[in-house]
């Protein structure tokens, strides 16, 4: 696959989808002999034969639909003029796609649609990209015979609503493909065509503008669209693109492949790739549209320093930011000793940039402490499977969805954090898959059009492990289990251990049922349903992870699967959906402090001698810090300096005071973002970032899919992050020397077998690869554990079930959860500097009507949110999507201050914050809390501090 | 680093542990664990706690402990 198109083209398209079939068919096209799949249709069997019959609502992306009447041909034996794309080619099917009886009639068909379309072709913004246009020139269109005075739609009003694309239905065809695509791509049915005949027109819901509408944004409809009815703004207001670069988004962890269409070295859109093996050419609000805050006027591109964080920062070159980062560490080392300091690598970041930090800790630094973000999201999903399965990752390719029978949704809102998987996954549930969703909340899924879930177990926040347990113990005294598949491939000593705990009776339903909340009943119902599915898959996300059982519920998940045979093939699995970009790939990479890059760990002396050699230096045998430690040990004065890439930890860990009262404490935090996000109000260097645009290098998904990421615009500050660390790394006095981001993925590769096959050059050729890639799966690994499991056996882990200590009490009568909405990402540092702010401009906080009344609160009130570790003040909005007892916020917004709420409770065994569960109370209050009062106080001080920046030196070379 | 959240957290991890008829392997499981997971400066810490007879363990975290810190001290 190129990685760069030179001039501006569409993609090819031919006509429908493509369609699997073991037979062949062979039919004659204008003579010639064209051999397809079984099931293939006219138009596309042509196109595959480079025959393009004009056409204008077809379209390989979305099903043949038969309106246009433009693609009919001539079939011998058959009666008029059948449509190419909706027939399907027979074996011995003989078609003339071309004669002057067709080219009459397409003529006129064209005739009439342009007779009620504007001729403003030299002014349209696709002028030069538009299907109408492309057709009115294949179909030799000279006149209009009709003229225009008679009754037409050219004076329809525009919908400008949406702040990222323009709804023009003076040149709408209504052929129905922005219809289609909101349904058959992304599942939001929001679209429909209202009225008949002449008046039928498209509408969004009940003819509502695009942005008060059911609209997700997605951006299905603008990419199906043929005119210009449909059109980006930024392409309204840029013109065409003149180059196109594939790279890969830099939001969620479904990775989608985009087409950077560029104008020199601004991007004019992002257009989702047909050839993304992760979105096969689908894309969300974000990915889509959102990239503006890459050029957003509040980018740092200049290093600043300072020796207190009350003091003014000051602009200096990348040299002295990078001597003065480095002697300050240095300092640090010498006054407090090596393990003083620590990095912390992102998942925001390439994987290419996350192992050179953990190296320059382990080698630079010469300790152990690095860490990353998945600390606080996915690092139960490493223990939970590596204990069970043998690997810390997801064990499917996406398209297994497709396969599935039933799925299983366990505290995930794949809508809201993982729309274009959540598409696909609701492809195969339009279909028929079952559903069994698992969340105390009622997210999108559990009833959304064409979608509904067979059951909801709307468990109490907290109750994972129980309710799990309660499922195994209806698969094992039923005699549910994949009795061949457990003896085949599991160890049977801890199988029995298992068998012999869940089937105590205190895992029953009924017994549970006192702390889940959900009837047994449904529990009962549930699991049946899951373990006599022919392929049952599980789905989870961080309201697994993020609780003080995290890693027990995630080997609950895994001990599932085991005994019912649900790994190791199509369609079956346990999927993580991972938050961030690059949650996978910054473990991969070797960011937990206790794991060199591919999950080995750092006591493990021949993996650390392999390592020692490459890197000639001795590196130290112990685990470092995790975060949550990192922090206590520079409360206690024991850890004095941090190196922060691309992570805002003020914002997104747990229990805010203690957060920023250990990053005040510090003698020196480097921070190097794209913004002065709320972490580097702290710091004392500022190290300009690169945006996913400005730089090379690979994400790896939640199907740990390697993907590339190409750089589309020079570095705004100069400088790609890893060239930064390299700097620094230097000035420590440990040297690096890598030209390019590919050095180090070969050195990643020569490191690390499961990227032993993985290289720039292969990502090029093959477009994207799934590790394990190595000389027994050269181009990668699309499903795990197949024949047996990557640790040998399966392993059965017992999963006690223990009630958190943060239970509710008379003083917190409510448990808080979090989550994400679709709009926003993360902290909100890009989203916020987006147009995304048009849907959720502020965090609020859900509550049951009952909760709410009790307590006199009503909609859009102020609710003082309290727990043990601090509070703050939201808005309220009354809804029954949580249950009684519960309350729920996000936390895109620094000044909400959610973490100021949640506590420092963690799992057990790897310290992820229970970010899930929080005791809480709530009432109705008139201002801002005291944090929120000092928290503007903060921010007014530091904005002021950033804006008296002196320039005594321009940049200059690192 | 606070002593008294070290001890919540290896009696976090020794409850969830301790499931089984085996004591001696729980106690082994959470020695393995902070084997594993534990930077050393956190042993230090947790070990002068103990040796102040203020540390509220559980047995089991307690078995593991004094496991884990006879054999630092053996291996130095």
């Amino acid at each position: 696959m190129s990685e760069v198109y030179e001039g501006y083209r569409r993609p090819d398209d031919l006509g429908t989808p493509a369609i699997e079939s073991d037979v062949s068919i062979t039919l004659m096209l204008d003579g010639k002999k064209v051999s397809v799949p079984e099931g293939t249709t006219v138009i596309r069997a042509a196109a595959l034969a480079g025959i393009n019959i004009p056409r204008l609502c077809a379209t390989d992306s979305l099903e043949p639909f038969g309106s246009c009447r433009l693609c009919l041909v001539e079939i011998e034996g058959a009666k008029g003029l059948p449509a190419s794309c909706t027939t399907e080619a027979q074996d011995g099917m003989k078609v003339t796609t071309q004669n002057n009886r067709l080219a009459d009639v397409r003529r006129n068909i064209m005739e009439l649609y342009i007779s009620d379309h504007p001729l403003d072709c030299l002014t349209c913004p696709t002028n030069g990209d538009c299907e109408l246009q492309d057709m009115a020139g294949a179909v030799g269109l000279r006149d209009v015979r009709y003229g225009y005075a008679g009754e037409n739609h050219l004076e329809a009003e525009k919908d400008e609503s949406n702040p990222y694309f323009t709804f023009d239905p003076s040149k709408c065809i209504v052929c129905s493909r922005c219809v289609r695509a909101c349904e058959e791509v992304q599942g939001t049915f929001a679209l429909t065509i209202d009225g008949r005949g002449f008046d039928s027109k498209v509408v969004a819901s009940e003819d509502q503008p695009f942005l008060d509408s059911e609209c997700v944004s997605c951006g299905a409809c603008v990419q199906a669209c043929p005119t210009a009815s449909l059109t980006e703004n930024s392409l309204i207001n840029m013109g065409q693109p003149e180059h196109t670069v594939i790279t890969t988004c830099g939001y969620c962890g479904v990775g989608c492949s985009f087409r950077a269409e560029m104008k020199g070295s601004e991007v004019v859109r992002m257009v989702p790739n047909k050839d993304g093996k992760a979105n096969h050419g689908h894309s969300c609000v974000k990915g889509r549209f959102a990239f503006g805050y890459a050029t957003h006027k509040d980018r740092i591109t200049t290093p600043m320093i300072r020796e207190s964080i009350h003091d003014s920062w000051q602009e200096v070159s990348w040299d002295k930011a990078i001597k003065f980062a480095a002697d300050k560490l240095k300092g640090i080392q010498a006054k407090y000793g090596p393990g003083s300091i620590g990095g912390i690598t992102s998942s925001r970041c390439s994987n290419e940039e996350t192992y050179l930090v953990q190296k320059m800790v382990r080698a630079a630094f010469g300790n152990n402490n690095v860490d990353t973000c998945a600390r606080v999201c996915h690092s139960p999903t490493g223990y939970g499977l590596k204990s069970t399965l043998g690997e810390s990752a997801g064990t499917q390719a996406f398209d297994s969805v497709l396969h599935s029978d039933v799925i299983v949704v366990i505290g995930a809102n794949p809508t809201e954090a993982h729309p274009v998987f959540a598409s696909q996954m609701k492809r195969r549930l339009r279909e028929g898959a079952n559903l069994i969703i698992v969340d105390p909340r009622s997210i999108d899924l559990v009833r959304s059009p064409h979608v509904e879930a067979d059951y909801h177990l709307q468990l109490s926040p907290g109750t994972n492990v129980a309710l799990i347990n309660a499922m195994a113990h209806v698969v094992l005294s039923e005699g549910l289990e994949a009795k061949a598949y457990i003896k085949d491939r599991c160890e049977l000593d801890a199988y029995e251990d298992w068998r012999s705990f869940i089937l105590d009776e205190k895992n029953s339903p009924e017994s549970m049922e006192s702390a889940t909340g959900v009837p047994a009943e449904d529990v009962r119902g549930a699991a049946r349903l899951y373990a006599t599915a022919p392929n049952g898959a599980i789905y989870y996300g961080l309201g697994v992870s993020e609780h003080s059982q995290g890693s027990t519920m995630v080997m609950g998940i895994a001990n599932l699967a085991m005994a019912t045979g649900n790994l190791g093939r199509e369609g079956v699995g346990v999927n993580p959906l991972r938050g961030q970009n690059n949650v996978q790939g910054a473990c991969d990479m070797g960011s937990f402090p206790h794991e060199l890059p591919g999950y080995r760990h750092i006591s493990d002396t021949s993996a650390r001698t392999l390592f020692e050699k490459e890197w000639g230096v001795e590196l130290m045998p112990d685990p470092g810090y995790r975060i949550p430690n990192m922090f206590d040990a520079a409360v206690a004065g024991q850890f004095k300096g941090m190196y922060v890439q691309g992570e805002d930890l003020a914002q997104s860990d747990p229990d805010t005071h203690h957060v920023t009262a250990a990053l005040s404490s510090l003698e020196c935090m480097i921070v190097q973002d794209l913004f002065l996000n709320e972490t580097a109000k702290f710091a004392h260097v500022f190290l300009p970032g690169s945006s996913f645009l400005e730089k090379n290098g690979t994400f790896t998904n939640a199907e740990r899919r390697i993907s590339p990421v190409r750089k589309v615009m020079e570095p705004l500050a100069g400088y790609e992050d890893w060239e930064v660390t390299q700097a620094l790394s230097n000035a420590m006095g440990y040297p690096m020397n890598y030209g390019h981001a590919s050095e180090i993925m070969d050195e990643i590769a020569r490191l690390t077998p499961t990227f032993e096959g993985v290289s720039f050059e292969k990502l090029d050729r093959l477009g994207t690869i799934q590790w394990p890639c190595n000389d027994e799966a050269v181009e990668g690994t699309p499903t795990m554990h197949v024949d047996e499991f990557v640790r040998g056996k399966g392993l059965f882990r017992l999963t006690p079930y223990i009630e958190t200590d943060e239970r509710t009490t008379r003083k917190y009568p409510l448990l808080l959860t979090t989550g994400r909405i679709l709009s926003q990402y993360n902290v909100g540092a890009q989203t916020r500097r987006t147009e995304n702010m048009q849907w959720h401009d502020e965090d609020i906080v859900e509550i049951h009507p009952h909760d709410a009344e009790q307590r006199g609160i009503e909609h859009g009130d102020w609710v003082g949110l309290k727990s043990r570790a601090g509070d703050t003040v939201l808005r309220a909005d009354i809804t029954e999507r949580v249950q009684p007892g519960v309350v729920y916020t996000t936390f895109h917004h620094p000044e909400s201050g959610a973490n100021v709420v949640t506590t420092d409770n963690s799992d057990w065994a790897t310290n992820c914050p229970e970010y899930k569960v929080t005791a809480v109370q709530a009432c109705k209050v008139t201002q801002l809390s005291e944090w929120q009062e000092k928290f503007e106080e903060f921010t007014e001080e530091q904005l002021e501090l950033l804006r008296k920046a002196k320039t005594p030196a321009q940049a200059t070379s690192v | 680093m606070e002593p008294t959240k070290l001890v919540r957290m290896v009696n976090q991890i020794a409850a969830n542990w301790d499931c089984g008829p085996d004591q001696a392997k729980a106690v082994a499981g959470v020695a393995d664990h902070l084997r594993r997971f534990w930077s050393p400066p956190m042993f230090d810490e947790i070990a002068r706690y103990i040796a102040t007879g203020d540390a509220d363990l559980s047995p089991i975290a307690e078995r593991a402990l004094t496991q884990l810190i006879e054999e630092r001290q053996v291996t130095g």
